[in-house]
Formats: structure tokens, C-alpha cells, sequence
């Protein structure tokens, strides 16, 4: 469970990113997250993964409260959420596999575990034939791909898509998409950061709209048929 | 999630170990940039080291061949020359104490002068003016002046001849020998440490991708430094090892230059060489701590700045 308790953040620089927000996402729920640069959708994520600290306010995910919670706890969080970034991250010098299992032996999960685990969540994502390449030798689609296997390798109880869509091509963001709704119809919680309305709208589901640091919209709507 | 956690196992140690070798390969160039500077380095500091020791030495010898001369005046009795002499014995400074008297020294003194004897001491038949003496070796000259004070105590004292001022140039030889040696040791090691630190830096640019996405996954802080670690010191072992053969071969070429029967180095007072065989352990020891200290100091150095996310 997420849970955003009069969260406040103001950057060093003195910009106010986030001014008072309030928000819950439940466990196994899907939201999107949208707004214009500068909404505070990065900040949301930033503080989501404890990359920063509320100026005020307390901001629970997973059971860990991030306003209390020592530095020695925040990789432990981390472990329990899986990050999709807008430009993938993937490791060039290494293939889709070890790409994948480079999470889990990270996080110092056995061997075995990682023999039977990476493949199959690069068979989730549809690139089993892919595992020996590189990300060189991957379309964008693929590589954010990748990096939606790696995010899922560990099992996580959330995760957080930032903007997954936007260095792909318009017809594979609704795959992307798709494969999150999918993570999600599994009971993984998934939150999607996007500034793309067209996907929003055809996808429908929970929009939380979030405007010069505030929810200015918070409600579920449904989806269209229409793909553009 | 509980599977996983079920299954988690102690660190990873021999995957993070290939993590740092293979690192240290594929930045070959960088890690023999390191590699030739951390084995000069060394080369300097070790060569420092044991030319200043084996100063130490020969310096130490030249103490050891000190020697303070005490006149008794006309007026000392026998009484007083034994005090003296037990005065003399029992100060802790003082080690050998050579008496010689008015006859021996009279003797000596003819010896010495050879045929112009007759000449030296026409009128003086049957008079030695020669005084009783003591001829002392001071065991730590940097404490020469209150030995000379306790000296100078002694009943009937005629005069103390002692080498003050080549006392004093040692000393200084040898001050001057150990700051020159702890200052080159502290640059060294200090440009060292800044130099593997810049080297370093460009391995870890190169996987600051990885090192964000290491953060973003949840590793803890030292997962990520144990492979740089390991480079560094990996670095630091080779320079360090090669250093040594190399201080060996060197050395050991000295050493037998010195140690050359056909050339009286010892006349020059350089004896007492220490052999390499004697410090070798030492040496490698040594070199290897500093080696594998600043290889890894130095690489975790620049990490910290990529660690904040």
C-alpha cells in the first residue's frame, strides 16, 4: 500500500515541487500518474523510491514509513519495488539474461533461484528467443521490454513505470501497457507515470492528474476501443 | 516476494570478486596506468626506506667509534683517579672506560715521537709530566652534554676532549635522514592515493550506469564497493609484488657492490649492510598493505559520488 499523508516537497533550490498531497493506492491497484512537466510526477517517483526525503508530511510504501526509515533500510524498500525507466537503463556490455539476473544477484539471490527465475520473467515479456542478445541489438519496444523483465525479477510488491512509453514507438507503448496491466491482473501493484493522454484514455482505470504540484484530478474512468 | 526472501543467502562473495577482476581487465589500460605508478611508487618509498634504515646503521657505527678523553691534573691522588674510575663504570652512558696511566701514557708518548724523544723531554729527567687518563665511549651521543656534566664532577679534573661537534653533525645526519625519508614516503603515497583515486575514476564512469541501477534495485552500499575494492587492492598486490622483485634484484646488486672485498667501503664506515634476505618478508609485507591500501582506498575514493541516489 501507498499512502501520501500531506506530503510537502520543496527542492534546494527552493522550487516547490509538491504542495500538501494526499493520496492511497491499495494494494494490486493500477494508477496512472499524469501531468505536465513540472506537475511534481518525478517528484511523486523520487519519493517513492526514497531518492529524496519529504519536506513535510509522511509517505508510507510497502509497509515502510520513508519519513523514519534509516539509511540502512532504504535498499531493503527498494527490493520490494521494481523500477521501469523512460530511457530503460539496461547494461549495454551485458546480454538480455544477465541484464535480468544482474537484479538478483544484486539483491544476493542463490543461484538456482536465478536459473529458474530469469528465464522465466524474459518469457513474460515475450523475448525468450532474445536472451543471449545485447540491448544494441534490440528495437526501443524491446529494450523497455528488458527492462520490464528486470523490474519483475525480483517479485516485487509494486511497480513503478516512469514514463515506460516515451522512447518508444506509439503502437508498442499499448504493449507496454498491456504487459503492465497484465503484472498487475497478477496482483502486483503498478503505478505508470505518463504525460501521454491517448494512452491514458484508451487504458482507462485510476488517473490521478496532478497539476503545479497538487491532485487536481483523482477518480477512475473507463477506457475507449480506439487505439491511435 | 516471501520465496525470494526465503531463499536469500549470505553476500556473494566470489561474484562480486570476478565483478572486481574482470573490471580490472576490461579497463586494461586505466588498471596498467595504475599498475606502473602504485610499482613506482612503492619502488621509491621501499628504496627510501632502506637507504634511510641502512644510514641509520652506518651512522650508528660511526657513534659506536666516539671517543671521550679525560685528563686527570697533577694534584690527583690514586683515591681520586679510583673514584674516577668508579664515577666513570657506573654511568649509565658510558661503555668501554680505558685507563691508562701517567707511566703508559709517558710510554706511549715516547713511542709516538720516536728519536726526537730525547729532544721533547731534555731536563725533565726522571719527571712525568704525562696525566693520568680515560679514554670513555659514550653510548648515545645525543646525550654527550649531561654525560660531560656528570664527567666534569670529578675531583682533579684537568680537561674532557670530546667530539661535541661530530656528535652534533650526526645527529643531524641522522634528523635529517629520517624527515627526508618520512616526507618522501607521505608525498608518495599521498600523490599515489590522488592518482589511482583520477584513475579509478574513468572505471567507475564507465559503470555509473550500473552503479544507478545497482541503487535503484536495492544493493547496499557495499555490494557496490566490494568489486571496485577489489580491483584497487587487486591492483595494489600486483604493483606490490612486482615492486618487490624489483627492490630484490636492486638491492641485492648493492649489496654485493658493498659487500665487494676489493673495495674498503668500511673505511668510509659503510658496513653492517643490511641483507635483503634479512628484510624481505618485511619488504613484501609492507609494500603489499600500502599497495593494496591505497588500491582500494583510492578506488572507493572517487565512489562516493556516485552513490547518492
Amino acid at each position: 500500500m501507498i499512502e501520501f499523508k500531506d506530503v510537502s516537497f520543496t527542492y534546494s533550490n527552493g522550487v516547490d515541487a509538491l504542495n500538501n498531497i494526499n493520496l492511497r493506492i491499495n494494494d494490486g491497484e493500477f494508477a496512472f500518474i499524469v501531468g505536465n512537466s513540472g506537475a511534481g510526477k518525478s517528484t511523486v517517483v523520487k519519493l517513492l523510491l526514497r531518492e529524496v526525503a519529504a519536506t513535510s508530511g509522511s509517505v508510507f510504501v510497502n509497509g515502510y514509513n520513508l519519513k523514519k526509515i534509516r539509511k540502512s533500510q532504504v535498499p531493503k524498500l527498494r527490493r520490494t519495488i521494481g523500477v521501469v525507466f523512460q530511457d530503460f537503463r539496461l547494461i549495454p556490455s551485458m546480454t538480455v539474461y544477465d541484464n535480468v539476473a544482474f537484479v538478483l544477484r544484486v539483491i544476493d539471490a542463490p543461484r538456482r533461484y536465478i536459473r529458474k527465475r530469469v528465464p522465466y520473467v524474459i518469457n513474460l515479456v515475450g523475448l525468450r528467443e532474445k536472451a543471449r542478445s545485447y540491448p544494441s541489438e534490440l528495437s526501443g519496444g524491446e529494450q523497455q521490454r528488458v527492462a520490464l523483465a528486470r523490474a519483475l525479477a525480483n517479485d516485487p510488491a509494486l511497480i513503478i513505470a516512469d514514463e515506460p512509453t516515451g522512447n518508444i514507438d506509439p503502437e508498442l507503448s499499448y504493449e507496454i501497457v498491456d504487459l503492465l496491466k497484465e503484472i498487475n491482473r497478477c496482483g502486483t501493484t503498478v503505478i505508470m507515470v505518463t504525460h501521454e493522454h491517448e494512452l491514458v484514455r484508451y487504458f482507462g482505470g485510476r488517473i490521478i492528474n496532478l497539476t503545479a504540484g497538487g491532485i487536481a484530478f483523482d477518480d477512475v474512468i473507463g477506457g475507449s476501443d480506439e487505439r491511435k | 516476494m516471501m520465496l525470494l526472501e526465503a531463499a536469500m543467502r549470505g553476500s556473494n562473495f566470489k561474484y562480486l570478486v570476478y565483478q572486481g577482476l574482470n573490471s580490472a581487465w576490461h579497463n586494461r589500460v586505466m588498471s596498467f596506468a595504475s599498475f606502473c605508478i602504485l610499482m613506482v611508487s612503492l619502488l621509491m618509498v621501499g628504496f627510501t626506506t632502506l637507504v634511510t634504515q641502512n644510514i641509520d646503521i652506518i651512522v650508528g657505527n660511526i657513534e659506536d667509534k666516539n671517543q671521550t678523553t679525560i685528563f686527570m691534573n697533577e694534584e690527583a691522588t690514586e683515591e681520586d683517579v679510583a673514584a674516577a674510575k668508579e664515577l666513570l663504570e657506573n654511568d649509565e652512558n658510558i661503555g668501554e672506560v680505558l685507563y691508562i696511566d701517567k707511566e703508559q701514557a709517558l710510554s706511549e708518548m715516547i713511542d709516538k715521537v720516536g728519536s726526537n724523544a730525547a729532544t721533547l723531554f731534555e731536563g725533565l729527567e726522571g719527571e712525568n709530566i704525562m696525566p693520568d687518563t680515560f679514554q670513555v665511549r659514550i653510548i648515545d651521543i645525543t646525550k654527550m652534554d649531561e654525560t660531560i656534566s656528570r664527567i666534569n664532577k670529578i675531583d682533579n679534573l684537568d680537561l674532557v676532549k670530546a667530539p661535541e661537534n661530530f656528535a652534533d653533525s650526526l645527529i643531524g645526519i641522522k634528523r635529517t635522514m629520517r624527515v627526508i625519508g618520512f616526507a618522501v614516503v607521505v608525498a608518495l603515497v599521498t600523490v599515489c592515493l590522488v592518482i589511482i583515486s583520477n584513475t579509478t575514476r574513468a572505471s567507475i564512469f564507465a559503470r555509473r550506469r550500473e552503479i544507478n541501477i545497482m541503487k535503484y534495485v536495492g544493493a547496499t552500499n557495499s555490494f557496490i564497493r566490494i568489486p571496485f575494492f577489489v580491483e584497487g587492492m587487486f591492483i595494489g598486490l600486483l604493483s606490490a609484488v612486482t615492486a618487490w622483485l624489483l627492490t630484490w634484484l636492486g638491492y641485492n646488486s648493492l649489496f654485493e657492490l658493498f659487500n665487494d672485498g676489493e673495495v674498503s667501503w668500511s673505511i668510509m664506515g659503510v658496513t653492517n649492510i643490511i641483507p635483503f634476505d634479512e628484510v624481505r618478508l618485511k619488504v613484501l609485507l609492507g609494500y603489499a598493505v600500502i599497495g593494496m591500501g591505497i588500491g582500494a582506498f583510492g578506488s572507493v575514493l572517487s565512489l562516493k559520488k556516485h552513490m547518492k541516489v
